[in-house]
This record gives structure tokens, sequence and C-alpha cells, in this order.
């Protein structure tokens, strides 16, 4: 199977990683998507960043649930999810995580990194000029930029990231990577534009993916011309007024506005990518506190982050003969931009234009059905009442102990509705569906109904007990998640138009 | 109907200590027969009715089999408790006739007063039908092939 590597860099990389999660879980897809493995890769030098943290927990469950339905007739978890030490023939000597090891960073200053004593007095003035100016510690006190602790990131000093994220070619996770890369496997790197790490970190990955043919490295030849594609994130959320703090919002626009100059020469403007995503939202509401790394950075989730991960979805249905690259160069680049149709504070599905409508309403109505579904009390009192669940293979009490349900599918379906509240709670906000309301669960498009049948809890077991009298299933997992996405499907043709 | 069939029903159903015209009667009627009928009849509507004609999700509990098995029985064991009366008087009254006719005709036959059979006698018969509907309904629920035709309350039986 093909590969889609993603390099998500920086806080914003996590946290559209978590969103992209969330849309393949449900089945998410273009509608020309080739099946692709997904194999994220992020890089963040602030491993104690709770939105990293999420992140990764949400990714290891998925993971874990994608191994046990392979080859199942489930479009939900149906896109495989790996760490790259997994899809590799030899064993990794790393440990199996989805995040890149930044080297030397963990407890480090900045100015010992780049062995500021050990200078020359003409070099060290140089850096100190280049780096200048002042940030704060994890204590939250005030400190000369170059002596700023790695660990909490680089606190929005993009000159830092180059420096530090540099080492990242010669780093065993990109051997690794570079070593497995095939033919017709693609690259997508995400950051956004306005803080520290992503910032620095896309042009920086990106030359050293298209510089790793003069590597002795095995997939360096498919690297040269591999299919690389972009999203990068531009200003869409507000934050806290801080004086002590270096993160202000009145930088963003001209970090951006920086960034993007540097963008024009060093990476559109040399057709080194075959596709580009921008995106932004010019509406600030309820700001974010202001936090440069010390406290742990949780965001709510937004809807940009959801736009962004379509985004990863819309680059794996791009056909091959649009993304042609010749001597690492774009023959013909593409830019897009993502719009929707109505811009309330509270976006709902039908806010959306017609393709994001269709490919977010139907998969998200049914991952929320099932997650729903399972945690509503009456599902554990239920062991023998429904065929569903008691046909081979059963889903009784006992499965619902099992590593697969009690630790990967229940604490998937716990950050799914997290997100969707936070999602739903954001400004902008997007709340398309009502939470703990199973029978009328959309917010803009109510159950059809008549004098002799309204949607009720019964129709979701009815439905789930037809599914299996009709189907075979080899695996009490296959058996939950295929029967969930097959019931749901009709329950949604039937009650509420729609296509799943 | 065999006899031996015959004789097996008529002790189950508790008439096996009836009187000999009364037990006469019922041969020469068939009414056990159609009692049987009746218990396999109401049985089948009962099950026909909870699995294939409700057959929904929130109806398909273990209360629910009982429900319906205990009503099924129940409408068996009223329509034997007046089914059987009404069908044995009915055959008495026809043999008391038949029996005056023959004096009249001045033939020398024993004279005849054929036994009633009130409501109140067949109470042990119609607890008994009771069983026996309950009995087959809880046998006929576990099989497999049949429930397997049902939506909602085929995983659904007595056991």
């Amino acid at each position: 199977m093909k590969r889609l590597f993603i390099f998500a860099i920086g806080g914003t990389g996590s946290r559209v990683l978590k969103s992209l999660a969330m849309l393949l879980a449900a089945g998410v897809r273009s509608r020309s998507s080739t099946p692709y493995e997904v194999v994220p890769i992020i890089i963040d030098p602030h491993k104690s960043n709770d939105d990293l943290k999420r992140t990764m927990s949400i990714l290891n469950a998925y993971e874990k649930i994608s191994e046990h339905v392979s080859g199942g007739s489930s479009r939900f978890f149906n896109t495989k999810i790996r760490t790259l030490d997994r899809i590799g023939l030899n064993s990794s000597p790393r440990p199996s995580t989805f995040t890149f090891e930044l080297q030397q960073v963990s407890s480090a200053r900045f100015k010992n990194y780049v062995a500021l004593e050990t200078m020359s007095d003409a070099s060290r003035a140089l850096t100190e000029v280049l780096f200048s100016g002042d940030t704060v510690d994890q204590r939250g006190r005030t400190i000369p930029l170059i002596d700023v602790e790695m660990d909490i990131g680089f606190v929005g000093n993009p000159n830092i990231g180059s420096v530090v994220l540099n080492q990242f070619a010669e780093s065993q996770e990109f051997k690794e990577f570079a070593n497995n890369f095939k033919e017709g496997d693609r690259v997508f790197i995400i950051s956004s534009i306005f803080g520290g790490t992503g910032a620095a970190g896309f042009p920086v990955v990106l030359k050293n993916l298209r510089d790793a043919s003069n590597s002795d490295l095995d997939g360096r030849s498919y690297l040269k011309n591999a299919v690389i594609g972009a999203l990068t994130v531009m200003p869409y959320f507000n934050i806290e007024s801080d004086k002590e703090s270096p993160i202000r919002r009145s930088d963003f626009v001209s970090k951006t506005k920086a960034a993007l100059s540097y963008y024009k020469r060093n990476v559109t403007g040399n057709n080194s990518l075959n596709a580009l995503y921008y995106i932004a939202d010019n509406y600030y509401g309820a700001p974010y506190k202001n936090d440069p790394g010390t406290g742990g950075q949780q965001n709510d989730a937004h809807f940009v982050e959801v736009a962004s991960a379509l985004a990863v979805i819309d680059f794996m249905g791009l056909d091959d003969r649009v993304l042609e690259t010749v001597n690492g160069k774009a023959t013909k680049p593409i830019f897009r931009e993502f719009a929707v149709r109505n811009a309330p504070e509270k976006l709902k599905f039908s806010d959306l234009h017609d393709e994001s409508e269709r490919m977010l309403s139907a998969p998200l109505t049914k991952l929320y059905f099932m997650f729903e579904y399972l945690r509503d009390p009456r599902f554990e009192l239920n062991e023998k009442q429904h065929p569903w669940r008691t046909d081979a293979p059963e889903i009784d009490n006992t499965f619902l102990g099992s590593p697969f349900y009690r630790s990967h599918l229940s604490h998937f379906g716990d950050h799914f509705f997290q997100w969707l509240e936070e999602l739903s709670r954001n400004r902008r906000g997007f709340a398309p569906l009502i939470l703990g309301n199973i029978t009328n669960p959309i917010a803009d498009k109510a159950p059809k109904k008549s004098i002799f049948k309204s949607f009720t809890y019964d129709h979701i077991d009815g439905e789930l007990n037809k599914q299996t009298k009709k189907n075979q299933y080899p695996t009490p997992e296959q058996k939950l998640l295929a029967v969930f996405d097959s019931a749901t499907t009709e329950l949604l043709s039937e009650f509420f138009a729609m296509k799943g | 109907m065999g006899n031996a069939l015959e004789s097996a029903l008529q002790s189950i159903l508790q008439l096996g200590s009836a009187p000999s015209d009364v037990v006469q009667v019922l041969q020469d009627q068939g009414t056990l027969g159609t009692q049987l009928m009746m218990i396999l009849v109401f049985t089948a509507i009962g099950y026909a009715v909870l699995y294939h004609i409700i057959d929904s999700p929130s109806k398909n509990r273990k209360s629910h089999l009982w429900m319906t098995i205990l009503t099924t029985a129940s409408v068996t064991a009223l329509t034997t408790l007046f089914y059987i009366p009404y069908s044995v008087n009915r055959g008495l009254q026809a043999l008391n006739s038949a029996t005056e006719m023959s004096i009249d005709g001045g033939v020398d036959v024993p004279s005849v007063v054929a036994s009633t059979f009130p409501v109140i006698s067949a109470v042990p018969t119609a607890i008994s039908a009771f069983t026996l509907t309950v009995i087959l309904f809880a046998v006929v629920v576990q099989l497999p092939w049949p429930r397997r035709l049902s939506v909602n309350c085929r995983s659904l039986r007595v056991i």
C-alpha cells in the first residue's frame, strides 16, 4: 500500500493531526481517494505540550484500533495509521513513537546548543546579534533569547527553530523515513506560519527532503521527485494580551508576512512543492490563554484544524498526473484555500460548501452515532437482549472488558467527544452535532417524522440487528465497527436523507 | 387418531376418569383431536405474533416472551374451558335423542339418560391445556431455525 508521510511541526501540527485522526476514524475521504497508509512524524521540541500529548494518545489508540479491524468492511478506522518504526522491514532501534526526537534539546539552553562559549569573539558577537531580544523561561521569568530553554519550544522564534531543526537530515528518524520511502509514496508537511517551530521547521524539512538525493539513503531517488504537499496555517485564533509574555497577537500578522515573503523565494517561488494549502481565519473570538509553553499549552480544538485536516485528505485524492515532479521541481504546482458558504460564530454542516459538507456530515454523524450509542448506559445493560450482540462473534460484556474496547476504542471515543465539545465551545466554533441527543443529533437537520414513524433509540437497535442478520463478521472487533458503519448508513439515508 | 394417542391425551387433559358416555362422546366427536389442533394453532399464533409480527427491538426481552407464552396459554385454557363442555354436551344431547328414538320405535334397548358435562368439570382440562401450551411454546422457542427468521427476537429464548 502507498504511504503518506505527514510531518506535523509544532503545536498546530499536532492539533491538525488530532483532527485528521478524528476524520479518518469517521471514514472521511475525498471522491478519488486512493487508499494510503498514514505515517505521522511529529516534530516538536516541547514534549510536555498537552496538545502534543493528547494527539499522541489519540494516534496510539487509533493505531491499535486500525490494527484490529484491518481488512474488515468498515469505513471507520479504515485508513491505517502507523509509527515510522513499524513500517520498515528491519526493526528500529528507536522506541515506537509518533514523535521525532530532537537531540540535545531537552533541558538545554540555545546558547549551549550552538556552543556559544567555544566560538571566536567575532562569531560570538554575530550570534548574539542574530539572537538578540528577550523571552521567558519555564518559570515565566524574562531572560535573554539566547538563554532560552528549548524544551518549551522555540517560543515564537523561528530564527532559533531554523538552527535547531537543521539536525533533521542527520537524525535516525529521517534515515528510517528515507530508507522506507518508495515510489508512489507522498509527503505532506503541516505547520503554522505565525509561531516559532512550524514557521522554522517547514522550509527546513522541505529542503532536506528535496536534497536527500545527494545522500546515500535507499529512497533518495524517489525522494527527489517525491510528491510533496504542505499546509501552512496562518493566524486563526486570538490570544490574551500579556505584557510579560513574548507572544503577542500583533506579531502574528507581521510574522506571517515575513514568512510568506521568505516562502515566495524559497518554497513556492522555486516550485519545491506540488501542492500548497493556505488556511486562516480573520475572526478572532474568545482569546486563548497566553502560554508561551510554560503552562502546558492545551488549546481547544478549532474548526480551522478540521479544515486543515480536510486539506490532507484532499491531497491524498489528487491524481498523480497533476502532481508531476521533474528534477525535484513540481511542473504544475497547485495552490488551494478553504472557504465556507456562511461564516457565523458557530458553524454547522449547512454553513460549509457542498463538497466539504458531503465529506464531513455523514461520516462524522455516523461516528457520533456509534460512540454516543456505546456510551449510553443501556448498551452495557442490554448484553443479552439484542441479536446483533448475541450473534457470533458475540459483543458480550467480556468483549467490553477487552483491551481493544476498554483501552483503545472507548478511549478514542472519549477523545472524540472532547474534540467535538471543544470545537463547539471555541469561537469560531463548529457545532454541527448535538452532544447527548442520539435521536436528534444534527444541529441543522431534524430527523424525518410522520404520524406513523419518528426516529427513536429502537430504530438504531433494529438496524443493527438487521445488518447483523445480513452479514458475517470474522472477529468481534470487525463486527462492532462494520455493523455500526452499515447500520448508521441506512439510518442516515432513511431518517436524514443523507448518503453515508 | 390412534387409540394410544387418544388415551394419552385423555390422561393428559384429565379426562381419563370421565364417565364412560362422556369418553364415548369425546371419541365419537373427535373433540380431543380438535383440542390438540387448538393448542398447536394457538402456540403457532403466539410464536408468530412475538417473533415475526411484533419483532421489535424493544419487545425482545425475556419478560415479553413469558408474557406472550402466558397470554397464549391463557387463551388456550379459556377456550378449552368452554369448548370441551360445549362439544361434549352437544354429543351427549345427540346420544340422548338417539336413545329416545329407539324407544319410540318399540325396540327393546336399555333406557339411557346420558350425563352432562358442566363447565366446572372442564377446569382440570383447561389447566392441562394451559400447561401443555406453555411446554409446547417453550420447546418451539428453542428451535433455532424458525427463530432465525426473526430480525429482533432471534436471540430470545426461554433458557
